[in-house]
């Protein structure tokens, strides 16, 4: 199997200035190793810096130390050190991020927010829209929408657009946080059989599910996140294990242990 | 156990002409008399490339864009652009001259004010065909027919092409302006506040328009704004000024999602979702 994705002692803290300069630690000395055709679901309560995390592999957020190592045209190449022209180059290729939330650019169509970042990385305008109008149509995104922009459009519509958007160009590494939050079971269902394509296709998953179904159908492994430091050695179950493990956490249990949450913005 | 990986360096592997920068920003300084200005400013800017620039009215950005666009001197400092067919030059080397030639070949610059930018008693057609007449373009139908096209790239109806700009709105103006600037291809095009004082639903036209054209001519922008909802729409990375400096810099959802500088985090935290 080939590393693709892979963090040495990876730790985030957020400094909050206009707050009292109140400092949050989220995680310390995270090692994680993705390797293809795996796919590994970020565990833990919700605050305990899952997204923090995600976000931190897609060089969204800048950790205070620690690397991000991801193989981009071959080369090995650490994030958190590399230029910003050069970030931008491997999340054109090499790493993908599909985000609860899509973020409607105004008077941009459904259509042209999909095909974006397939235009972007220099893919055939023709085969671009094929690739996006395949994805919708998977998706269930109505035809009679695909030439509207998605402001407008249902939670569950926009998140399906994002889907396709995330999914347009075949990423060797997809960061995927709660892709199905807003969807329907069949929806669900779709984004299972993308993400089971992905694999297969070698990539390196690391997502968010909180959904059963889809964690049971997707990961091959859960990784602890919390406030603890935690070793690549503590989440290595099997796939029968996640399971069993993830029904041993009670749901009161996870809402009880919310921590303070950054809140700049 | 994580398999150790080895790091060869960011820039391994790359086609390095890509990461040549077009613009090379060294420790530009300019001050006024009352402390306010610019202080030792450097940045690079590559092709391609939409370089935004955010801080309060005051910081100093627009400074710094007359400077680093030859348009005010500096007290320090150079600004070296790569220019074609010629290489990296020092622009405040060159002769009037020569810096004029070149900001009509190159370059172009969008001003907040489509008055500054935009000849009010001249046709729209006549003012998108200026700067290819200055060029040495002499051949009247071409002229015509290029002023035509770029008048439908930024939606402006071809019956207007014999009016001139001062019968058009706030939002026509602009986009004649940014007609204007880009019918010769430039490579690099300075905008100062471009969507100022314009209303929202224009604003999110001219967004549309300038992200379109972006891509489509491979446009290297560097732009200054305090508009943060347009700049992360636009722009690939973003420089923070305040009081004349850079104090935060990093791509532009870097710098939006997660900043680092109390004055950055105030700035993103006044805004209801930047």
């Amino acid at each position: 199997m080939t590393i693709r994705l892979s963090t040495r002692n990876l730790t985030k803290s957020f400094t909050l200035h206009t707050q009292g300069g109140a400092v949050i630690p989220v995680f310390k000395n995270i090692n994680l190793t993705v390797s293809g055709g795996e796919c590994v679901c970020l565990h833990g309560p919700s605050g305990a810096g899952k997204s923090t995390l995600l976000r931190s592999l897609y060089a969204n957020y800048k950790p205070d130390s620690g690397q991000v190592f991801v193989e981009h045209l071959g080369v090995v190449t650490d994030l958190t050190g590399a230029k910003p022209w050069h970030v931008k180059a491997i999340r054109q290729r090499t790493i993908g991020y599909v985000s609860q939330f899509l973020r409607a650019i105004p008077r941009v169509s459904c259509r042209d927010v999909v095909i974006e970042p397939a235009l972007a990385l220099g893919l055939d305008v023709e085969e671009a829209r094929e690739r996006a109008e395949t994805l919708l149509n998977r998706l269930r995104v109505p035809e009679r929408l695909w030439s509207l922009a998605p402001a407008t459009f249902s939670g569950g519509e926009q998140q399906r657009v994002n889907i396709a958007r995330g999914f347009i160009v075949d990423y060797p590494i997809l960061l995927l946080d709660e892709p199905t939050a807003s969807l329907d079971a069949a929806n669900r269902q779709t984004v299972i059989e993308l993400i089971n394509e992905a694999k297969a296709r070698d990539a390196a998953v690391v997502g968010i599910f909180h959904d059963e179904e889809v964690r049971d159908a997707v990961a091959d492994r859960l990784f602890a996140v919390g406030k603890v430091s935690v070793s690549d050695a503590l989440a290595e179950p099997t796939k029968r294990k996640v399971a069993v493990w993830c029904r041993t956490c009670p749901h009161a249990d996870l809402q009880s242990t919310t921590r303070p949450r950054r809140n700049i913005r | 156990m994580p398999v150790e990986m080895e790091n060869r360096g960011p820039s391994a592997g790359n086609d390095q002409d890509f990461y040549r920068p077009l613009l090379e920003v060294n420790g530009v300084t300019r001050l006024y008399l009352n402390g306010l200005g610019c202080r030792d400013i450097s940045f690079v800017v590559h092709p391609g490339e939409v370089v935004g620039i955010v801080g309060e009215s005051g910081s100093g950005k627009s400074t710094l864009l007359s400077c680093i666009s030859g348009r005010a001197t500096i007290d320090k400092g150079s600004v070296i652009y790569d220019m074609e067919g010629v290489g990296p030059k020092n622009i405040f080397e060159m002769s009037e001259v020569e810096r004029e030639r070149l900001a009509l070949t190159e370059w172009g610059i969008i001003h907040q004010n489509p008055r500054d930018g935009v000849r009010m008693d001249v046709s729209a057609g006549g003012n998108i065909g200026e700067r290819q007449m200055s060029l040495g373009l002499r051949h009247y139908g071409k002229i015509r027919q290029q002023a035509g096209d770029w008048l439908e790239k930024v939606e402006i109806d071809l019956d207007r092409i014999d009016d001139t700009p001062k019968a058009f709105s706030g939002g026509m103006q602009q986009r004649l302006q940014i007609a204007r600037n880009l019918v010769t291809h430039p490579r690099l095009v300075f905008m100062d506040e471009p969507t100022g004082g314009l209303d929202i639903s224009v604003q999110a036209r001219i967004v549309d328009l300038l992200r379109a054209l972006v891509r489509e001519l491979g446009l290297a922008v560097i732009i200054v704004t305090h508009d943060l909802p347009m700049v992360r729409l636009l722009a690939d990375r973003l420089l923070v000024m305040q009081r004349g400096t850079i104090i935060e810099e990093g791509l532009t959802d870097q710098v939006l999602d997660d900043p680092h500088h109390p004055y950055t985090q105030l700035l993103v935290s006044s805004l209801p979702r930047a």
